[in-house]
């Protein structure tokens, strides 16, 4: 039967199928460079027993010896080649999925996520699931196939020894099994209660200003001391469990050199005729001595990446889910023959149907209504920004549109353009006077300006505008009244606002009160 | 500075047993081996002189195998207890650690300027991530470095006195080896860790440049920009993904190299030790020598990680300095009779003089609201005020000219004030009964939604509350606050106009016996006030 896989591990099967050939070869050249370790060693310990029983070496042992290692420099060199292109494959195109995601959802699908907690997600995941879905599966395929290998080379030497090894191995599992339970249960209890503590200081660093502001700088730091020491204490007690993992390795495999010396050596000296021990020449024995941790080896690199399989793993399962949310498309229809916008049936979100209108090609459309009642909904839906639930919007064809909203985004450069190809919209503000202007620093009221210089440098037939004078002063305010109308002689201006002088200067007003109507003037 | 020089962790309290217990099981780590090797060696000699067969038994006799049999078992069981042992009491040291440094760190950054001026960037996760990394990196720099630092150390000490002893002449080509893995490994891990920098760099560029983006998605959509801009910002992020498999790349480089240092420097010690005539039994001091230099591979291959998490944490110390200040803390008991500003300029935080704002004083019973435009330094101005940043009139700063005097003298209720991951007694910072604290919470009619979520002692988070909720919290607090002066701004955002209203005619009853300044745009609620003060350009 087949299962189907949970959309996490359909992902890390993409990456991983996508990353193709590096993946592969990073996989096969960390083998092969295992294999020449161990061959390289042994090769040494033949050496070595050949000194000491005989006082020389072969020559073409050691001629072995040094291609392994030559062997192996190589074959590290290819494979970490190999593992970072891979890598660098998959982070790419993790990051591919989230330009993707932010270049076609919708802006409100996109916004249900906080910013800085995508922009940080935009930062970790690609390198995460890069590690989890390479190193980390490497390493658990080498788990599988180095001490294999290991034991294939002791057995050649003395079956026995590699008998004993991986007769270990059951035991061994059989102790990860007991102490991952343990861990398991003590780290579930204890992990919402260990996140919460250390999450304090990150708390009170983000809400410094605030607790300066109310001077409890003091009290604060005795919180995140107090915190921090409950903190100490319950991870000690999860450590001293999550530690006897490495533990049980360690007891592995300082038990296993322990006890090969003692039966090879018993053997050498003739007290002990088990078959494997005994009779065996000094160079095999001490390769077994040598080989005996590195079967043990590739077990604890795996068990060294946890941390990093755990990421990847949470990672791809938050990737996993913003790739499942839905496309937004453009859904509005280049209507033949019409020459004007319209809209037919229209239902949009939060706000419900909207009746039926047709706006003239030229002039100065103001959507007015109360704050919440959906104005920007419908601008939106209109420009094409936003889908709506359902019904039709048309469009005259091969139309082009501009759009201007306080949330524009600004470069120091554009600000200096802007400003200077409409100063007369920023009634002598002292800000744009000289110097370079962050962006972050420009008020509301300055960045809606900016936008609006941005739409009517355009040449688009049709002007979408949120809101342009909300936040400024009568004077400023009357000023953009003025240009607007000016503005909307040669082309369509739609403007959202409930500015009553700029409603009274309107060619239509679209109107949104509590029921929706629609008031030709 | 939290890394501790190296003879420090001898003298600090809660790192010493931790550097025993490692020393104690390296050695004991070193020791399984080169006894190891050595006995077999020595055994496979006896058993070969006493021929093999019927009489090999009789080798046995004249061998006392016990003893190195025994310390072979004794090794591998102290080897086993002290890994573990090791890795507990060096966790219990660095997390003592982490005590100490984030409350001092805490301290220390309430008291830099940084705190104080516009726009606490450490608000936003993404940078607020990036922090909590580079404090992760400068607290674990003495487990990650400093500790195996050590401990490598004496153990090739000891490996370089036993060849020393047993093959001297093998002793210059060791130290040469030796010498030059570790330059490579310091040089390339510089490198990395230099390139890391870079990145964290153009990392930090940016997540502003795309964080702003993503803000500004409905105007990039309506004006078909968005593809184009976005895309400029994923080039960079392919770079710092690229950056990042470099610094892999160096790192992988070095650790081939360091990997097969403990053999070479086995074959090196053995070899030579042959090469100057030494065979059979003379040869077995040089072979458990040998063998220590193998078992030290693992602190030898481990160097280039322990430098790069060295130069790392040097790094992240540099970056958390400057968010670190030095400014002590003042706590003054005067309370001012009135607060006067004579007529001054207004400035941007750049410099860029926005507007003139003319003279006022506010006294007990007497606010004084100040309007403008938005964009002509209304938070500017009532930051000077409030000790938070330099006074930059031309007449002497109103509350006097020491800013941490007039800090501990004001109560200034930001725009963007948070609400702290606490219970909803500690989110009002005052001490009072809780008999004042519903009462704060009923003028500022929150009492329900409180009730509601459990109570006074009930949790609250950031985003728990609305906005118009998180603003009236910070207009409690401000009524609970037993500063002699109150500064407020824009104590109406994000709540509509009939409940600023108010609630703001509240709050000025309740501060009738302080003296109370407040910034705002809406004229409406200036009104409230006995003076009003309008900036203009």
């Amino acid at each position: 039967m087949k299962r189907t896989p949970t959309p996490e591990t359909a992902l890390e099967r993409r990456l991983r199928g996508q990353a193709g050939m590096a993946a592969r070869l990073s996989l096969l050249a960390g083998g092969a460079a295992f294999a020449l370790r161990i061959a390289m060693l042994a090769g040494l310990a033949v050496i070595t027993g050949a000194l000491v029983m005989d006082g020389a070496a072969a020559l073409p042992i050691m001629v072995a010896a040094g291609a392994c290692a030559v062997g192996l420099i190589v074959a590290q060199r290819v494979a970490a080649r190999a593992t970072r292109q891979a890598e660098r494959d998959v982070a790419n195109r993790v990051a591919g999925l989230y330009r993707h995601f932010l270049q076609t959802r919708a802006p409100s699908t996109v916004h249900a996520y906080d910013t800085g907690d995508l922009v940080s997600r935009i930062s970790r995941h690609p390198g995460a699931i890069a590690s989890a879905v390479i190193t980390v599966k490497n390493t658990r395929s080498l788990m599988a196939i180095g001490p294999l290998m290991a034991a294939g080379l002791i057995a050649c030497l003395s079956p026995a020894a590699a008998g004993l090894l991986v007769a270990s191995l059951p035991i061994m599992i059989v102790f990860f099994i007991l102490v991952g339970g343990l861990t398991k249960s003590r780290a579930q209890t204890q992990e919402a209660a260990l996140s919460q503590l250390s999450g304090i200081f990150g708390d009170r660093i983000r809400c410094l200003p605030t607790i300066a502001a109310n001077h409890d700088v003091t009290a604060q730091a005795d919180v995140i001391g107090a915190a921090l020491e409950k903190h100490r204490r319950v991870s000690l007690d999860v450590l001293k469990v999550a530690f006897l993992n490495s533990a049980v390795l360690d007891f592995f495999s300082s038990l296993s050199i322990a006890m090969l010396a003692i039966f090879f050596g018993l053997g050498h000296l003739g007290l002990l005729h088990i078959p494997g021990f005994f009779g065996l020449p000094l160079g095999s024995s001490l390769a077994v001595l040598m080989l005996a941790p590195e079967f043990f080896n590739p077990l604890r690199r795996y068990a060294e990446l946890y941390h990093v399989a755990a990421e990847g793993k949470a990672a791809l399962a938050s990737m996993a889910s913003i790739d499942a949310t839905p496309l937004a498309e453009d859904v509005r229809l280049a209507a033949n023959g019409h020459s004007t916008i319209g809209w037919h049936n229209l239902v949009l979100p939060y706000v419900g149907t909207v009746p039926d209108a047709t706006l003239p090609a030229k002039g100065l459309v103001i959507v007015n209504g109360p704050s919440g009642s959906g104005k920007t909904t419908l601008l939106r839906a209109l420009a094409g920004i936003e889908p709506p639930l359902a019904g039709q919007i048309l469009l005259p064809v091969e139309i082009k549109q501009a759009w201007s909203s306080s949330d524009i985004y600004l470069t120091p450069e554009r600000i200096r353009t802007l400003y200077d190809q409409r100063p007369s919209l920023f009634s002598g503000d002292p800000r744009f006077a000289g110097g370079v202007i962050a962006p972050e620093t420009l008020s509301g009221g300055q960045s809606m300006r900016l936008a609006l210089a941005a739409a009517l440098a355009s040449d688009a037939q049709v002007l979408f505008i949120d809101e342009p004078t909300a936040k400024l002063d009568p004077v400023s305010a009357n000023h953009i009244h003025k240009t607007l109308k000016a503005e909307s002689r040669d082309r369509l201006l739609v403007v959202a606002s409930h500015d009553r002088a700029l409603i009274a200067a309107a060619d239509q007003v679209v109107s949104f009160n509590h029921r929706l109507r629609e008031v030709a003037s | 500075m939290i890394r501790i020089p190296l003879p420090a962790l001898w003298t600090d309290k809660s790192w010493r047993p931790a550097l025993i217990i490692a020393l104690v099981t390296a050695l004991s780590g070193l020791l399984l081996v080169g006894v190891s090797g050595w006995f077999l060696s020595s055994v496979a000699l006896a058993g070969a002189a006493a021929g093999v067969g019927a009489t090999a038994g009789a080798a046995a006799f004249a061998y006392n195998y016990h003893l190195p049999a025994g310390l072979i078992r004794l090794f591998a069981i102290t080897r086993t207890a002290g890994k573990y042992a090791e890795r507990l009491a060096g966790h219990a040291a660095a997390l003592r650690d982490q005590m100490k440094h984030r409350t001092r760190l805490f301290r220390d950054m309430a008291s830099a300027r940084t705190v104080y001026e516009d726009g606490w960037q450490l608000s936003r996760d993404d940078q607020l991530g990036a922090f909590i990394d580079d404090v992760e990196k400068v607290e674990f720099a003495t487990l990650r470095a400093s500790l195996p630092a050590m401990t490598g150390m004496v153990l090739v000490a000891v490996c370089l006195v036993a060849t020393a002893i047993t093959a001297p002449l093998a002793l210059p080509f060791t130290l040469l080896l030796l010498v030059v893995v570790a330059f490579y490994s310091r040089h390339m891990a510089e490198k990395a860790a230099q390139q890391c920098h870079d990145a964290q760099q153009v990392e930090a560029d940016w997540s502003r440049t795309l964080g702003r983006q993503i803000n500004a998605l409905v105007p990039l959509a309506g004006n078909g920009d968005r593809k184009a801009a976005l895309a400029g910002s994923f080039a960079l992020i392919e770079q710092s993904t690229h950056s990042r498999s470099e610094q892999a790349r160096l790192l992988a480089g070095v650790e081939t190299a360091t990997g097969l240092a403990a053999p070479m420097l086995m074959m090196l010690t053995i070899g030579i030790a042959w090469q100057t005539g030494m065979t059979g039994e003379t040869l077995l001091p040089a072979i458990f020598a040998g063998f220590l230099w193998l078992a030290a591979g693992e602190a030898v291959s481990g160097l280039p990680r322990l430098l790069l998490a060295r130069a790392q944490a040097r790094y992240a110390e540099q970056s958390l300095e400057s968010w670190q200040g030095a400014e002590e803390y003042a706590r003054d008991s005067t309370t001012p009779l009135r607060l006067t500003v004579e007529q001054r300029d207004v400035y941007s935080p750049i410099g860029t003089k926005l507007c003139t704002v003319s003279g006022f004083t506010a006294e007990r019973g007497r606010a004084v609201a100040i309007t403008g435009p938005s964009g002509c330094g209304k938070t500017s101005l009532i930051k000077e005020i409030a000790g938070w940043t330099d006074w930059r009139g031309k007449t002497p700063a109103p509350l006097g000219a020491r800013r941490i005097v007039a800090r501990s003298i004001c109560h200034l209720s930001l725009h963007d004030a948070a609400i702290m991951a606490a219970s909803v007694r500690d989110n009002l910072f005052s001490s009072a009964d809780d008999t004042s604290l519903w009462q704060a919470l009923e003028t500022v009619e929150l009492a329900d939604r409180i009730r509601q979520n459990g109570g006074l002692d009930s949790a609250l988070e950031q985003d728990s509350l609305s906005l118009g909720e998180a603003r009236r919290i910070s207009l409690a607090r401000a009524i609970l606050s037993r500063e002699p002066v109150v500064l407020l701004d824009e104590p109406g955002e994000h709540l509509d106009a009939a409940q600023a209203k108010r609630l703001m005619q509240k709050l000025l009853v309740e501060c009738r016996n302080r003296i109370v300044v407040y910034v705002t745009h809406d004229e409406r609620l200036a009104a409230l006030a006995q003076e009003q003060v309008h900036m203009g350009f």
